[in-house]
This record gives C-alpha cells, sequence and structure tokens, in this order.
C-alpha cells in the first residue's frame, strides 16, 4: 500500500508531504528556519515550548499550532513567518528569557527575534531549565529507566529525581546530559564517582577487567549484562580493551584458518 | 421482592413489567415528603431533618401511608433545609428540627399551609405556597434537574419508576447505532462542559474509528470555583448519567466507559458507586444489557482536584495513571484517546440530556432554545444574588431573566455590575449586554464563554481589576505548568495586577497585560491556557475605566483594593452603636457611644472594611 500524500503550501510555497508527517519535518526539508527547543527528533512530539509555532490556514481563518506536532494534512496553508508567528514567538521568547536569563540557547534565540532584554521580572538570574522536558523523556522513552521527573506544577514545576532524593534508577547514562539544550543538566567525575549534580545522585565507576581503567558505570553494565547477557563478558572491557581485544581474536582465527607464515 | 429473587432483568419487556410495579407501589403512598439532601442542604443539616420525619412519622403510624424521601439537590441552596410534600407541590424552607412535628400535625394530617415555612418574595413579602409558583422555580425549565427533586438517588427503584431506563429499552430494542447517532445529531444537542461541540458528531467520529475498542468517558472533574452543576447532578441522578452513557456505549460501541470524579465529590462518588452496583444486579449495566448485544462494565476514576484534569486530553493521562498535563491534538480523543483507543469524552450534564433525546425525540428537544444551541442549560447562580442556587433554563434566555426573575436581583437592593460567566476561562458580561440572550455563540461572541455553567454574579462593590487579579491567581495555581505561555505569562500577568490593585501600577502596565494576554490567548497549548486570558481581556474589554482609576487616579472606584482606599465616619449618619467600634482589629475607631460619633485614626487603621461591613447606617464612607 502507497503512502498518502498531501499537498501543502509553505509561504506560498506548493509542496508534497506524506500522511503523518508534522509541519516542522515538511518545513525543514524545505528549507525553512523554524526553531525548536522542546523537540528532538529522537523523541516524541511534546509542544511545550511554544517557539516553533507557524500559523496553520484552514477555511475557518488562521489558528496557531506547534509545527513539532502538527501533523500535515490535505490543502494545509502554513505560514512560518507571519506578523502573527513573529509575535507569539517574541512574547514565548521574552517569558523565557525572563525565566531564563542564564541561558545562552535562549539569550541567542531571543536575540533573532530582536529581544534583548524582557519586559517581565526574572526570579533566579541563575535559572537554565526551560522545563522542555527533554531530559525525562529521553530518560523515560529511549533510556526507558524514567529515573528521573517533573516534580510540582505549574510555577513549581521542576525536574528532579523521586523525592529530590539519590535516584535509584539512574545509570549514569548522560542522555539527559547530551539532549539538554541549555546545559541545565550537569554530570562530571568526582574523586571517582559520576556525579549527576541535577539528579543528586553518584554513580560507582566500573573497571575495565583487563585494564583496569574506569570507563562506565556499574549500574549501566549491570542494565546492560541483564539485557544482553550474551554480552556480559565484552561489555565488562573499556572501548579501547575491547577493539583490542576483538583485533587479536580475529587475528587469532584467521591463524588458525590460515596456518602459521602470517605475523603475529 | 429482593433483588436475588428478581435477578437480572433479561428483556424490555420485563423492565417494564418492573417498572409497573414499582409505580403501583409508590401509588400507596396517600403523601410523599421529598426532603432535599444534596450537599448544600446537607451543611444546613438536613439528615437530623429527615431523622426527626422519621421519628415523627413512626410514632403517629404513619410510615405506611406517608412515604418520606431523601432526594438529591432541588437547586435553591440558598434556603435549605427544603422539602417538597405531594400532592400539592407545597414547598417549606429553612426548615428547622422544631418545625417538624408541626409540618406533620398541620400539612400531612391536616392539610394545611404553614405560612412561617413559605418562601416570601423579597420585595412583596408575599408568602408563596406552592413549588411550581416559587419565581425561582416558575421562570425555569428543568428537564434535566427535574427529576433530582422525586427520586431517591440512592434508590433504582425511584429511578425506574420515574420512567428511568426506558430511553435505552428504547435504543438498544427499537434502534440501530446509526439511528441513535442520528438522532442525538439532530438534537442539536452541545457539549456542556464549555466547548459546546456538536454531541452527535463527535460520537459519529469515534463510531468510525477502525479500532476494534473503543471507550467513552463521563468527565466530572468540574473544578471551575463557585460551579456545582454537575456535582449535583452526579449526587442526585447518578442513574441518568449511567443511562446516557449506556445509549452512548451502544451507538459508538464501546464495551468499557470511565467515570472520572474529583475526590473532593464524596457524596458523588458513593452515590455513582452505589448506581452501577444496583444497575450491574439489576443487568441494566454488565453483560447483555436487557438482553441485547450491549455490554458495559463502568469503572470510576478519582481525581485529584487538579483543575487541569478537566481537559479531556489531560483527564485521559489522569485515567491511565500518568502526570495529568494536556497534550497537543490533534489527534482527538475520538481518534486516539485512552491508551491510544478511539475515546469519547462528554460531560456530566451532556450524558444526562441524553435519554431525554432519546425518549422524547429530536424534534422535542430542538424546540427548546435557540437556532444553533438547543435544549437547556444548569447553571450555577452564585456571587451577590438573592437566590443562590442550580437553575436549569432553556437555551437564549436573557441573563437579566436569570439574574432579576430567577435570581431575585441583588442583596441588600445594591446595583448589579457584571456577571462572569465560564469561571476561570469565561469572562465578564457587564449591565450593557444584560438583555443578551444566553447561548454558546452570543456568549463566545462577547468574550466570555458558556464554560460548564458557572455563573458569578457581581454588584457594584466589586472591584472588576481585584477580580481579574482573583481568577488569574487561581490559575496561577492551577496551572499544569507544561508550556511557557501559560505558566510562565500567568505569573506575570498576577504580578501586574496585583501590582495595579496595590496601587502601584501604571498605564503601561495595562498595555502590556494587554498584549501579554493576547499573546497567551494565541500561543498556549491546550484550551486552558488559551482561554486563560479571557478574565482579564474582558474586564478590559468593558472595564477599562476602572483599570484606568486605578492606575491615573490611583483610585478603587468599588472600594475594596486595601491600598487605594481610605475610610471615614459620617458624622451625620453614625448613631454611636458602638458596632465598629467592637469589630476593628487595631482599634483604629473611638468614640461611637453615648452619643458621640465614631472617629477612624487613619495611622492606625488597616483599611480591612469590617467597620464598613458591620455599619448598619451605611455611616462608613470609603474614598
Amino acid at each position: 500500500m502507497g503512502e498518502e500524500v498531501f499537498e501543502i503550501t509553505v509561504d506560498g510555497q506548493k509542496s508534497t508531504t506524506t500522511a503523518g508527517e508534522t509541519i516542522l519535518s515538511a518545513c525543514r526539508r524545505l528549507g525553512k528556519d523554524i526553531p525548536t527547543l522542546c523537540h528532538h527528533e529522537a523523541l516524541k512530539p511534546y509542544a511545550s515550548c511554544r517557539v516553533c509555532l507557524v500559523e496553520a490556514k484552514t477555511e475557518r481563518g488562521g489558528t496557531l499550532v506547534a509545527s513539532c506536532q502538527y501533523p500535515v494534512s490535505e490543502g494545509l496553508v502554513v505560514e512560518t513567518d507571519s506578523p502573527a508567528v513573529r509575535e507569539a514567538r517574541k512574547i514565548v521568547l521574552e517569558l523565557l528569557l525572563a525565566r531564563c536569563p542564564a541561558s545562552e540557547v535562549v539569550r541567542d534565540l531571543a536575540a533573532r527575534y530582536g529581544v534583548t532584554s524582557t519586559p517581565y521580572p526574572t526570579d533566579d538570574p541563575e535559572e537554565k531549565c526551560i522545563l522542555c522536558g527533554l531530559c525525562v523523556r529521553a530518560c523515560e522513552e529511549l533510556v526507558r529507566a524514567a529515573a528521573v521527573g517533573f516534580a510540582d506544577r505549574g510555577l513549581e514545576r521542576r525536574v528532579g529525581s523521586p523525592f529530590e532524593e539519590s535516584a535509584e534508577e539512574c545509570l549514569g547514562c548522560g542522555a539527559c546530559v547530551n539532549v539538554c539544550p541549555t546545559g541545565k543538566v550537569e554530570a562530571k567525575y568526582v574523586d571517582g564517582v559520576l556525579r549527576m549534580e541535577t539528579w543528586r545522585t553518584d554513580l560507582e565507576m566500573a573497571k575495565c577487567r583487563r585494564c583496569g581503567k574506569a570507563f562506565t558505570t556499574q549500574r549501566l553494565l549491570e542494565r546492560v549484562a541483564k539485557e544482553e547477557p550474551d554480552l556480559a563478558e565484552e561489555i565488562r572491557l573499556c572501548p579501547s580493551c575491547r577493539s583490542k581485544e576483538t583485533i587479536h581474536k580475529w587475528a587469532e582465527a584467521i591463524r588458525l584458518a590460515f596456518g602459521a607464515g602470517l605475523p603475529s | 421482592m429482593s433483588v436475588a429473587e428478581r435477578g437480572r432483568i433479561a428483556s424490555v419487556a420485563r423492565l417494564e413489567e418492573i417498572r409497573r410495579e414499582l409505580e403501583a407501589k409508590g401509588r400507596r403512598y396517600a403523601t410523599t415528603i421529598s426532603v432535599c439532601a444534596g450537599t448544600g442542604c446537607q451543611a444546613y443539616g438536613c439528615q437530623e431533618v429527615v431523622n426527626a420525619f422519621a421519628a415523627e412519622l413512626g410514632t403517629r403510624k404513619l410510615d405506611e401511608k406517608v412515604l418520606l424521601r431523601s432526594t438529591g439537590c432541588h437547586g435553591f441552596c440558598e434556603k435549605g433545609p427544603l422539602a417538597v410534600i405531594q400532592p400539592g407541590g407545597v414547598f417549606y424552607q429553612q426548615i428547622k428540627i422544631k418545625d417538624v412535628p408541626d409540618i406533620v400535625e398541620k400539612t400531612i394530617i391536616g392539610g394545611q399551609v404553614i405560612e412561617r415555612l413559605l418562601y416570601s418574595e423579597p420585595k412583596t413579602k408575599e408568602r408563596i405556597a406552592r413549588e411550581a409558583d416559587v419565581p425561582f422555580y416558575k421562570f425555569q425549565e428543568r428537564i434535566v434537574f427535574g427529576r433530582n427533586g422525586i427520586i431517591d438517588p440512592t434508590s433504582i427503584e425511584d429511578y425506574i419508576a420515574a420512567g428511568g431506563y426506558e430511553a435505552l429499552a428504547k435504543a438498544v430494542t427499537t434502534m440501530s447505532p446509526e439511528q441513535v447517532i442520528d438522532e442525538v445529531t439532530r438534537s442539536g444537542l452541545r457539549g456542556r462542559g464549555g466547548g459546546g461541540f456538536p454531541t452527535g458528531r463527535k460520537w459519529a467520529v469515534t463510531r468510525r474509528q477502525a479500532e476494534a475498542v473503543k471507550y467513552v468517558v463521563c468527565n466530572a472533574d468540574e473544578g471551575d470555583p463557585g460551579a456545582y452543576m454537575d456535582r449535583s447532578l452526579l449526587e442526585g441522578n447518578p442513574h441518568s448519567v449511567l443511562e446516557g452513557m449506556l445509549i452512548g456505549a451502544y451507538a459508538i460501541g464501546a464495551s468499557d466507559a470511565y467515570i472520572y470524579v474529583r475526590a473532593e465529590y464524596p457524596l458523588a462518588l458513593k452515590n455513582v458507586h452505589i448506581a452501577i452496583d444496583q444497575a450491574n444486579e439489576w443487568g441494566l449495566l454488565g453483560d447483555k444489557v436487557l438482553g441485547s448485544d450491549l455490554s458495559l462494565r463502568v469503572h470510576v476514576s478519582r481525581g485529584a482536584g487538579a483543575f487541569v484534569c478537566g481537559e479531556e486530553t489531560a483527564l485521559m493521562a489522569s485515567i491511565e495513571g500518568r502526570l495529568g498535563t494536556p497534550t497537543a491534538r490533534p489527534p482527538y480523543p475520538a481518534q486516539s484517546g485512552l491508551w491510544g483507543k478511539p475515546t469519547n469524552i462528554n460531560n456530566v450534564e451532556t450524558w444526562a440530556n441524553v435519554p431525554l433525546v432519546i425518549t422524547r425525540g429530536a424534534g422535542w428537544f430542538s424546540r427548546i432554545g435557540t437556532e444553533k444551541s438547543k435544549g437547556t442549560k444548569v447553571f450555577s447562580l452564585v456571587g451577590k444574588i438573592n437566590n443562590t442556587g442550580l437553575v436549569e433554563v432553556p437555551m437564549g434566555i436573557k441573563l437579566r431573566d436569570i439574574v432579576f426573575k430567577i435570581g431575585g436581583g441583588i442583596p441588600r437592593g445594591r446595583a448589579f455590575k457584571a456577571v462572569q460567566t465560564g469561571g476561570p476561562s469565561g469572562g465578564v458580561i457587564p449591565e450593557s449586554l444584560l438583555d443578551l440572550p444566553i447561548d454558546y455563540d452570543a456568549l463566545t461572541e462577547v468574550g466570555a464563554m458558556m464554560g460548564s455553567g458557572g455563573m458569578i454574579v457581581m454588584d457594584d462593590r466589586t472591584c472588576i481589576v481585584d477580580v481579574a487579579r482573583y481568577f488569574m491567581n487561581f490559575l496561577r495555581e492551577e496551572s499544569c505548568g507544561k508550556c511557557t505561555p501559560c505558566r510562565e505569562g500567568i505569573k506575570v500577568m498576577l504580578g501586574i495586577l496585583t501590582r495595579i490593585c496595590g496601587g502601584e501600577g501604571a498605564v503601561e502596565d495595562i498595555e502590556r497585560l494587554e498584549r501579554l494576554a493576547r499573546g497567551i490567548k494565541a500561543a498556549a497549548l491546550c484550551g486552558l491556557g488559551t482561554t486563560a486570558p479571557n478574565p482579564v481581556l474582558s474586564t478590559l474589554k468593558y472595564f477599562r475605566d476602572e483599570y484606568l482609576a486605578h492606575v491615573v487616579d490611583h483610585r478603587c472606584p468599588a472600594g475594596v483594593c486595601t491600598a487605594l482606599i481610605s475610610l471615614a465616619i459620617d458624622e451625620a449618619k453614625c448613631k454611636a452603636c458602638g458596632r465598629c467600634v467592637k469589630v476593628c482589629p487595631t482599634e483604629a475607631i473611638s468614640g461611637g457611644q453615648k452619643k458621640v460619633a465614631a472617629k477612624i485614626d487613619q495611622g492606625r487603621c488597616v483599611r480591612c472594611r469590617a467597620c464598613f461591613e458591620t455599619c448598619p447606617f451605611e455611616a462608613i464612607v470609603i474614598t
């Protein structure tokens, strides 16, 4: 069965899309510049930051929709840079800037919309978290650990470990650090342990069974060993020893197959 | 006959047979006393009144002749505890335990009316004997709410005797699911939860989905301040909601249903559970309902009181056990709802309307109301109004009729200022629009909304900026915090409003407020976020002068905002009664006795207005 194809119009330019595609994805294919903060290709749409708003026009008029989540449909007319879109993004960025003056990403994006200062008050000048939830969602959807989550609601909403104590389910995989767009989620090595600062969690490091170097967390090893028992031994090697051992194994195999005469 | 003997009702014919038995049983009583036992009347102590009636009837050996019934809410909460005596329809209000022997002696036995317990018209002081003649009831059209007063909500027998489950029987035996949907569509019934989406169309979309598993959901997460229509329906007539859901499930093709009730509604929860258990025992829920192919299990899900969980996507997340935050639509619940399956969500009042549409037909239903809003709407009429309570009126009724004819006008003869409809998502309607016919589209057009039916009346002593600040504070506490505009924007709007009320506002603040409100309305994620600025936008639209008075003249015309007022005593009016001296918490008032007029020490006065509220002579002047 062929995929359903829709014709849409983006900023006056006609284009074809397939069912299930989001406006954002269709627009980016057309080279449109739509900013995003809470969006990540590997995660389900969340539509919370509201900087990717575009105008979707139907016969009943235009409404602003989150392009990262809104699916295309036949005949959809999209404006990515109309006055309404620019004004809405500007207001959202002013609000974000008031919340997170310490975030470079927010400052840079705001500047692109001419927002260099905000008319609204700031509570915490050190705040970096925009509550996009990427850390929480990556941990749940990709790592399937759900070690961290949202606490409280409304203005008090924040990301954190359960009860803001050490997160028992945290593997120290670092996915949260990686996806965080503002640098709020941090991890560092302190005295041989991996400290997930934001989650108040210290993780014991595992040592390579060959060279003895600490290379990953104990919990991460245990999780992989549980899910992939066949790899239980192999994963206890650090990446460098693992490649050495693999090469060694292959060389051994080749030697067995072709006999002597090959360099050892 | 006990349930065990009767067994599950396996056919419509058997249901009709039972109905006739129950009707005959009802006719054995010469008199019925229906005491309102809604939450409001319970707070007044109606249970003691019921107990007193039971004891009195027992002593006089009248229990075989007189049926005493604790019913759901009658709506006239201002006047509880209240009772209606049939035949005759005599309406007694504010009944005390000591009145009970008198009622039994004089009215039940003697057939006389007791004057002192009758409703008295505030203006004419005329006493009115019959419930149907009391203006509060006379101008209503109680098609959905009316049965509350004649059935005991914990008795399925009462519901059946009153024609209950007749619509279900008609639907499953004489109509195809498509015909049911067609009937509901033609009736013009629209969602009573606020959005006003055509119910039949929603059902049709859900039915059309290819998935085999579908759900129906009843949204009973009523959370608007001052609104309690759905609560009273669930408490007072839970079977009507179940019957509506059964018909919906039949039409849509669902075999599981959820009722999402807030846990702060203990009586509603209790009565819903009782109703579900009874309906299961009687064969009106469960497998092969009334011997038809319809099977339905109804589950109850308790909400923890988050306002946002009344938003349908958040509600479904909460039922699934996830965090109650909304998700952007599409997909709509009809396409992908509970556990990703097509789900039809209607609110309590919508479901309660469904049996009426089926029994009496789309034609009958659509004759009530306006061109695009059919049927009736239940409103909770609260605030500065004489007759606080729940009122059911035909769509298209003038706001003036609700406030003055049914509501009896404003207490203490004060002037009407505005009415807030639709709760925190709605807006205010000023006096100039009192003749507006109330329907979905008219309300939206003037910047308010139908909402679930909260109606808060304000008099001239209500500060409109303070009202906007109140709603913004409510929303600040109830925003889920997921999207930027709602979370951050409401905080800023509240800050600006607080500054204006505190006398620190500037003209630029009004412009800033307006721009931000428009931005949030356009950019927020869910229905609650996009409507959150409505209280600000509508008060700015109709009462801009009052905002300007706060920021330009530093004056609160209604005399509410403490930072902007001062209190003084009009010596000519002061009778030196000393009441103000007693209530003043800061001992700022001297004199006020021995014929010496009271005097306020401005340095000590904290402008709490206690003296103002207390003075019977209007001698305290706010400037």
